[in-house]
């Protein structure tokens, strides 16, 4: 049998009351915090899977505020596609009412002052902004996509032979003769090419100063001429004294083709937005504004012709706008969808998490009551154990 | 036998008694001293020759007080102690690293890493708005100086480690000479063969063990009673000597290019370089040298990744200024301790590059009206005879030019057999049909052309593909050299080793203290003051002396009756 001395009685207690206790510190420091991990080492794996969950938390609150704003973004060009559909409906309807033959000349050019509004409305909804970008001119979302510009030209130069075609198409004055305006250029340094193309002008709005549109001259708003209509246009546009204005709408000849992109998931990238050529027509087809110009031309001209050609063109616009919308409307379900997958992957991850990070509350104070008893049976023992000695007896 | 010789007997008994009692009050007062061995007083049977009856009793013998103890235990017990010092030191070393990371928690490096890539999410949906800017700005900056806090706590507890080692190298100088003088206390307290020094040897076990705490020892006692201590094959305690451990300093250049000096240790008279394997002064040198060291390099690895990854899509991208090749960080500072943005960033968040450009361009309704030369060509880059009109169109994309007529719309046909032909490497276009587009005709262009150039304010795709680095795969080449990890998985996995070494340094820790105490409860039953032997050795030894005493009162009456006579 060893030995048992008192400094080795003293010692085992000590341990033993040192070990209990700091299970005891150590329950005590995770109730508190409410964390079963409060260092990597408490359980080095769970840490590395808590810090991935805690990444994937983050990045999936990120991908929720990406898709309500590209929800909002969809929003936003739903709402204007609704109100230029209605609007191109209304336009429909009076290019219907135009149609008919027995329309005047007079009634025809009220209808058109009506339709003529519509343009400049369109204008204005193809300038729809979100949050300050508009949002029909791809990634050029400071550039309004089309606008409307006042164009002036005079002209000066009579004795032209030929060979600077920029400055004489209207000089080469022929009476009844049509002179094309829209080979035009503009000095405009600011666009890429620094010329842009002058077209699409607003019927009714070409003044030439002196001369009087329909009596001196007349204008094909649709294929751009001008025509002299009397010997005197003819004579003041030969002498050079020639100042014409005119309202027409410039499409940005930036590319307006890019896309607008949200990441919604983990590589996953949604496009929020569409473009110009989308909803308004490509630089190459018969766009919306060359559309209502047509049906402008045929009311503000009384020619009926332009006015029965431009429905169908108008159907062709009306067609092109829903399409955009069922795109738009198809997206926004996708990022619908998307929005609902990620708050329940949240509620998922976050769950995850909870079970590795959070403390079984029931299970710790269930502990924490064990080793308590455990910890006050030791101090008892230990005084009892303690106290006696051989010198108490004698 | 005469009554005188028995007298002495009585003498004998006495004071041997009285050694006892006095060993045992020894006892008594040691009993909660540290490294104290109880001392037992060995007596024996003191015998004469006498020629009537051969050998008789002469009384008691004190042989020697010696103490108990269990040199063998005594030896585990220093192993141990030198396992301890070294667990002991890394497992306090690893928990404050692991204080230094504070992971997991909301304001940890994992948490910024994370709002820097969401910032670059933000950025990617409002790429125009300067808030956004200011935010991917302000994010960074909260990253780069938490990369400086973490980078330079680990610095700086690297650098108090050497004041540690100085502290450490002390002790042990001051330990081995303690010891030295002991042991030639002992050899000349032990010179007569017969006595021993059982105090010193006391003190000197203890201070062993401090020694054993601080390096990995080996020792063996000579027959002067002297002790003969070695570390790693070195001697540090001769017979005669102790050898000094002595200190240089080391000056170190870190990846940063900042020169710290680094303490070194040596023996005094070798000069040869000590780096003790265990111990206390071991775990320091591993701490400084390994430990911290190898949590910087993968601190700095993830600074470097990050630095030269989001560089390398940033450089690509197209800031508000339409300029592109601007560095987000700073290319010079690649470590975790100097990370900075660069300084183009620093002035101006337009600066940052949030577009990615645009590839690919069309270019339409181009002015060449009067392009069609006297030859029939027309020269795509300078349709205007107009010289700065743009070269950027000078890289066609082949088969993208598509050519109308001006006055009618007609879409002419490319082909040398129908109307044009296209030298895309030239930007030259020539006309063939000179009936149809005879010189001077107008025409409208439209061709695409390859364009890395600027894509507009609302061009947030570089900042989507730099928020996209979070998943990318950019550390832990495996075997064929692709990365494996994303920056955040190495982080976490990072983390997770860190846990896992400082679990495996504080279970074995515990392991060894556990050994360790049991070890010294084995050394304690054996060499411990048990206050219950010694009070009954009081009582006995008491009732000893006064059987003694009745003994020598008997004699003298004894000799009272016999001078009475």
């Amino acid at each position: 049998m060893s030995r048992i001395t008192f400094t080795h009685m003293n010692a085992v207690v000590q341990g033993n009351l040192a070990g209990n206790y700091s299970k005891l510190s150590k329950l005590q420091e995770q109730l508190s915090s409410g964390k079963a991990i409060t260092r990597p080492s408490d359980a080095p794996i769970q840490t590395t899977n808590d810090l991935e969950l805690r990444s994937n938390l983050k990045a999936m609150g990120q991908y929720g505020r990406n898709l309500q704003d590209g929800r909002s973004y969809l929003g936003t060009i739903d709402s204007t596609l609704t109100n230029s559909t209605s609007l191109f409906q209304s336009v429909r309807e009076l290019a219907i009412q135009g149609d008919n033959s027995t329309n005047t000349a007079v009634q025809r050019s009220y209808i058109g002052n009506e339709v003529r509004q519509v343009l400049l409305q369109m204008v204005g909804i193809s300038n729809t902004t979100y949050k300050g970008d508009f949002v029909f001119s791809g990634k050029n979302t400071d550039i309004p996509p089309f606008q409307v510009m006042k164009g002036s030209e005079s002209v000066d130069n009579v004795d032209n032979t030929g060979a600077d075609v920029t400055d004489t198409f209207l000089t080469v004055a022929e009476l009844n003769t049509p002179l094309s305006i829209f080979d035009r250029n503009s000095n405009d340094s600011s666009t890429p090419s620094g010329n842009p193309i002058v077209e699409k002008i607003i019927p009714g709005t070409l003044e030439i100063q002196g001369l009087d549109e329909g009596t001196d001259y007349k204008v094909d708003y649709v294929n751009g001429t001008i025509t002299y209509l009397t010997n005197n246009a003819v004579a003041q546009a030969a002498g050079g004294g020639i100042d014409l204005t005119f309202d027409w709408i410039r499409r940005a000849e930036e590319d307006l083709s890019g896309d607008i992109l949200r990441q919604i998931d983990d590589s996953v990238i949604a496009k929020v937005n569409v473009t110009a050529d989308d909803v308004f027509g490509s630089n190459t087809e018969t766009d919306t504004f060359e559309a209502i110009i047509k049906l402008l031309q045929g009311l503000h001209a009384n020619e009926q012709n332009n006015i029965s050609d431009s429905i169908s063109e108008i159907d062709e616009v009306l067609e092109r706008t829903l399409s955009a919308a069922a795109v738009i409307g198809s997206r926004a379900n996708q990022m619908d969808g998307s929005m609902d997958r990620i708050g329940e992957k949240v509620i998922e991850t976050t769950r995850l998490q909870s079970n590795i990070e959070d403390l079984d509350f029931a299970k710790a104070i269930s502990d924490f009551t064990l080793h308590e008893a455990v910890y006050n049976a030791s101090l008892q023992s230990a005084a009892r154990v303690l106290q006696p000695t051989l010198s108490d007896f004698i | 036998m005469g009554i005188f010789s028995s007298l002495g007997v009585g003498t004998k008994a006495l004071s041997a008694s009285q050694m006892a009692i006095s060993v045992a009050g020894q006892n008594i007062a040691n009993a909660n001293t540290e490294g104290y061995s109880r001392k037992r007083v060995s007596i024996s049977a003191d015998v004469k020759r006498d020629s009537a009856f051969g050998e008789l009793g002469n009384g008691v013998n004190i042989e020697s007080v010696e103490r108990v103890r269990n040199q063998f235990i005594d030896l585990q017990i220093d192993s141990q102690t030198t396992k301890k010092g070294y667990l002991e030191g890394v497992d306090d070393a690893l928990e404050r690293i692991e204080n230094v990371f504070n992971e997991p928690s909301d304001v940890g490096l994992n948490n910024t890493i994370d709002s820097f890539w969401n910032s670059w999410q933000d950025l990617a949906n409002s790429p125009n708005d300067l808030s956004a800017r200011q935010a991917v700005r302000s994010t960074t900056e909260v990253l780069t100086s938490q990369f400086h806090a973490i980078a330079g706590e680990l610095r700086e507890f690297k650098i108090s480690m050497d004041r540690d080692l100085e502290n450490q190298v002390k002790i042990i100088n001051n330990v081995t000479s303690e010891i030295s003088r002991l042991n030639n206390e002992i050899a000349l307290a032990e010179l007569d063969g017969s006595s021993k020094a059982n105090d010193s040897r006391d003190k000197r076990t203890e201070l062993v063990k401090d020694l054993a705490t601080e390096i990995p020892i080996d020792f063996f006692e000579d027959g002067d009673g002297r002790l003969t201590i070695t570390t790693g094959g070195n001697i540090i305690i001769g017979p005669r000597e102790v050898v000094s451990i002595d200190m240089f300093r080391e000056r170190e250049t870190q990846p940063d290019g900042t020169v710290i000096s680094k303490v070194f240790t040596q023996f005094g008279n070798t000069n040869a370089k000590f780096s003790p394997s265990g111990g206390a002064l071991g775990a320091a040198f591993a701490i400084r040298d390994d430990i911290i060291g190898n949590y910087e390099d993968k601190l700095d690895g993830i600074a470097s990744s990050l630095v030269s990854e989001v560089n390398k899509l940033h450089l690509q991208g197209y800031d508000l200024d339409k300029d592109t090749g601007v560095y987000f960080f700073d290319p010079n500072y690649t470590s975790a301790i100097q990370l900075e943005l660069s300084d183009s960033i620093k002035n101006d968040v337009k600066n940052i590059a949030a577009g990615a450009g645009e590839p690919e361009k069309q270019a339409f309704g181009l002015p060449v009206t009067q392009a069609v030369a006297l030859d029939g060509s027309i020269d795509v880059s300078d349709p205007a005879s107009n010289a700065s009109f743009d070269t950027r169109f000078n890289d066609l994309i082949p088969g993208s030019v598509v050519i109308t007529l001006a006055a009618t719309g007609q879409t002419l046909t490319e082909g040398a057999a129908n109307d044009f032909v296209v030298d895309y490497q030239n930007g030259n276009i020539v006309f063939t049909n000179g009936i149809l587009v005879p010189p001077g005709t107008a025409v409208d262009l439209n061709f695409k052309y390859n364009d890395s150039g600027f894509g507009g304010v609302g061009d947030g795709d570089n900042a989507l593909n730099i928020s996209g680095l979070r998943d990318a795969n950019l550390t832990t080449p495996n075997s064929t050299g692709d990365n494996t990890q994303s920056i955040g998985e190495y982080y976490a996995s990072f983390i997770g080793e860190l846990g896992i070494e400082r679990n495996a340094a504080s279970s074995n820790l515990e392991t060894s203290e556990f050994l360790l105490i049991q070890l010294k409860q084995r050394q304690d039953s054996i060499a411990g003051v048990s206050l219950d032997e010694e009070l009954a050795d009081l009582i006995k030894f008491e009732n000893t002396y006064q059987a003694a005493a009745k003994y020598i009162s008997t004699l003298d009456q004894m000799l009272e009756i016999l001078l009475g006579l």
